[in-house]
């Protein structure tokens, strides 16, 4: 009797899934497969395995794939080294103040990526405010060019998902029982020894977590690369949009989803595999 | 000059003095206890003395050197932590062996080491275990080799037995003590359990307020008890506290020929004004001609029976063997205090002596 209320509370929210991810999911696999006739949106009957094999065989997505994964990682691993500190920061604050803390890092994503973006394009430019600082204080000669530039795509990267990276590493370094550390030191351990050996073994959950989280947010990230990349920075979600919504290729654009929607599904399995091999490790 | 010499040590937290300026000696190869009840600052004191935290003032040599200049690495003192405070993501071996691998110690002598601390510990074939596959006995037992295998100059237990049911903490008590004496280790541990203390400690320091309220062997300071406080804390069931003023006890005249006769004392010995009489529940026995009370609760916590009834106004506990005479609630008794068994104390609490 339980468990049939249960079902009909669901009810509501299981028929909006259906109706806003299974079914157009379903629509995006089927187009996949269909071929392209330019001009139309309408497909041709027949089943065609055509975009996929370009998808793999054409050296221009291929190099879509790499700038993607690059932008991605270097993002990624600047967003760990900068919330690191940052995290150890907030997470030795006493309650209250870590709470002010942990809202203003996530304050910028309330305010929605188009408003940072914009804030970005103003601080970038040409003769923005950055440059117009570095040249001010004698650091550069010649005003840097970031807008266009996958430097450009990265710093607004950075700024846009580092509270996906802060939550998860503040959150395991404040599970760490300050007595485990307490007793490295007695040991013997300085405080280099006791990060390196202690601290940072502990948090590689949170790092784990924390990347995967940010790594996926850059891989599928578009409002950033396309405005902060001017349309020269393609990467899979410009890309994707760009065959959709200009070319209307929907067959190429929904084969190029499935494609990273997969390569995504794979990334979380493994680093949630890994996750857990540590957490078995770990004894938790 | 002791072993470990701690002067006028003073501790605040914000606006809450945890220490007031504690003196403590503690000789080599010594086991002492801190005993106390909760925030009495017994913690803060062996956190300060391993260095985890800094005093407001005061100072500390350990063996002739100043404490207080050296880092918590460098001090060498092994700390066994309430709750272990094992390293979760090392299995046994790993968190046994730290302290030498951080010390860059020979790879052999590690080895060595090890298999003399694991066979001190009784956890042979457990090396490769992970910590949370392990009994809290057991957890326990690598918590202390880890802090023994750095050949500590001393160590410091905080509440080593709390975590652990009361069946397994008699054996372990028996266990830590043998361990520690067979190495000569000076020790200094943290307990609020007084049966710990009295059982463990050559030297048992009661610690109350930020302040020792007595220090000594366990049976000086269970049969000799300087004030009121430490003659409540120890003792189970409590001492029993009589409160007499100007000779009435809850507003019953009892005189001092009275009290004279009761406690045994010199009717001189026995002060004007407010003072208090304290008897611990084994010394009071029932007696024909004694005084006359009623048995209010009787409770059998096995060999000994705890006989609560209302003596002079105010609740008394009795404790006797068990099975001796029938006692039932509700009916009237007679007793008597054991000659020499009293205590007095002033109205401040201090011993009358």
């Amino acid at each position: 009797m339980k468990s049939r209320h249960a079902f009909y509370l669901m009810l509501p929210a299981l028929c909006m899934l259906v109706l806003i991810f299974v079914i157009p999911l379903f629509f995006l696999v089927a187009k996949s497969f269909q071929a392209y006739v330019p001009g139309t949106l309408v497909s041709p009957p027949g089943f065609t395995l055509e975009n996929y094999i370009n998808l793999v065989s054409d050296p221009y997505y291929w190099s879509v794939y790499l700038r993607t994964l690059r932008i991605s990682f270097v993002s990624t691993l600047v967003i760990l080294v900068l919330s690191y500190p940052l995290s150890v920061f907030i997470s030795k604050r006493k309650a209250r103040t870590r709470g002010f803390f942990l809202t203003l890092v996530i304050l910028p994503m309330i305010g929605g990526a188009m408003i940072q973006t914009m804030g970005w394009f103003a601080t970038l430019m040409r003769y923005g405010f950055l440059n117009s600082v570095l040249l001010a204080i004698g650091l550069i000669s010649e005003p840097i060019t970031f807008l266009g530039t996958e430097l450009g795509v990265e710093i607004g990267l950075v700024q846009a998902f580092l509270p996906m990276m802060v939550y998860p590493l503040t959150s395991s370094l404040l599970q760490i029982d300050r007595d485990v550390v307490d007793a490295a030191r007695t040991l013997g351990a300085g405080r280099f020894t006791v990060f390196s050996k202690i601290t940072f073994p502990l948090t590689l959950p949170g790092v784990a977590a924390g990347s995967v989280l940010v790594f996926m947010a850059c891989l599928t990230g578009f409002v950033t690369p396309s405005s902060l990349g001017q349309g020269k920075i393609q990467v899979f979600g410009t890309y994707a949009y760009q065959q959709a919504m200009q070319v209307m290729n929907w067959p190429l654009s929904s084969s190029f989803s499935i494609f990273f929607i997969i390569l995504i599904a794979l990334a979380s399995l493994i680093v949630s595999v890994v996750c857990r091999k540590c957490a078995e490790r770990r004894g938790r | 000059m002791s072993f470990l010499e701690i002067r006028g040590i003073v501790k605040d937290f914000d606006d809450t003095k945890v220490l007031q300026g504690l003196d403590l000696d503690v000789e080599e190869k010594d086991i002492l206890v801190l005993l106390g009840p909760s925030g009495c600052g017994k913690t803060t004191l062996l956190r300060i003395i391993a260095g985890l935290l800094d005093p407001d003032s005061g100072s500390m040599t350990l063996d002739g050197k100043n404490l207080l200049e050296v880092p918590v690495e460098d001090r060498g003192i092994g700390f066994v932590f309430q709750k272990y405070a094992l390293f979760p993501h090392m299995n046994v071996e790993e968190n046994i062996t730290f302290g030498l691998k951080v010390r860059k110690v020979g790879k052999d002598e590690i080895k060595k080491r090890l298999d003399d601390v694991l066979e001190l510990v009784e956890l042979k074939g457990y090396e490769k275990r992970k910590v949370s596959e392990l009994s809290g006995g057991q957890q326990q037992r690598v918590a202390l080799a880890r802090a023994l295998i750095i050949k500590p100059k001393l160590m410091l237990l905080d509440e080593p037995l709390s975590n652990l049911d009361a069946k397994l903490r008699t054996s372990v008590r028996v266990n830590i003590v043998r361990i520690l004496k067979k190495l000569g280790i000076t020790a200094i541990m943290v307990t609020h359990d007084q049966v710990e203390a009295m059982t463990m400690g050559d030297k048992v320091v009661l610690m109350n307020e930020g302040k020792i309220s007595q220090e000594g062997r366990p049976k000086d300071i269970y049969f000799d008890p300087d004030n009121l406080f430490v003659a409540e804390f120890l003792g189970s069931p409590k001492i029993n506290v009589l409160k007499v003023e100007s000779g009435c006890m809850n507003g019953i005249n009892v005189g001092k020929e009275m009290l004279s006769k009761w406690t045994g004392l010199d009717e001189r010995a026995i002060p004007d004004g407010t003072f208090y009489l304290g008897v611990r529940p084994e010394y009071i026995a029932p007696a024909d001609d004694g005084i006359k009370g009623k048995i209010e609760h009787v409770e059998i916590s096995g060999a000994d029976t705890n006989v609560h009834m209302e003596l002079l106004g105010s609740g008394c506990v009795m404790r006797v063997s068990s099975g001796s005479v029938e006692y039932s609630e509700g009916n009237d008794v007679a007793v008597a205090f054991r000659s020499g068994s009293c205590y007095l104390f002033d109205s401040s609490g201090k011993r009358i002596r």
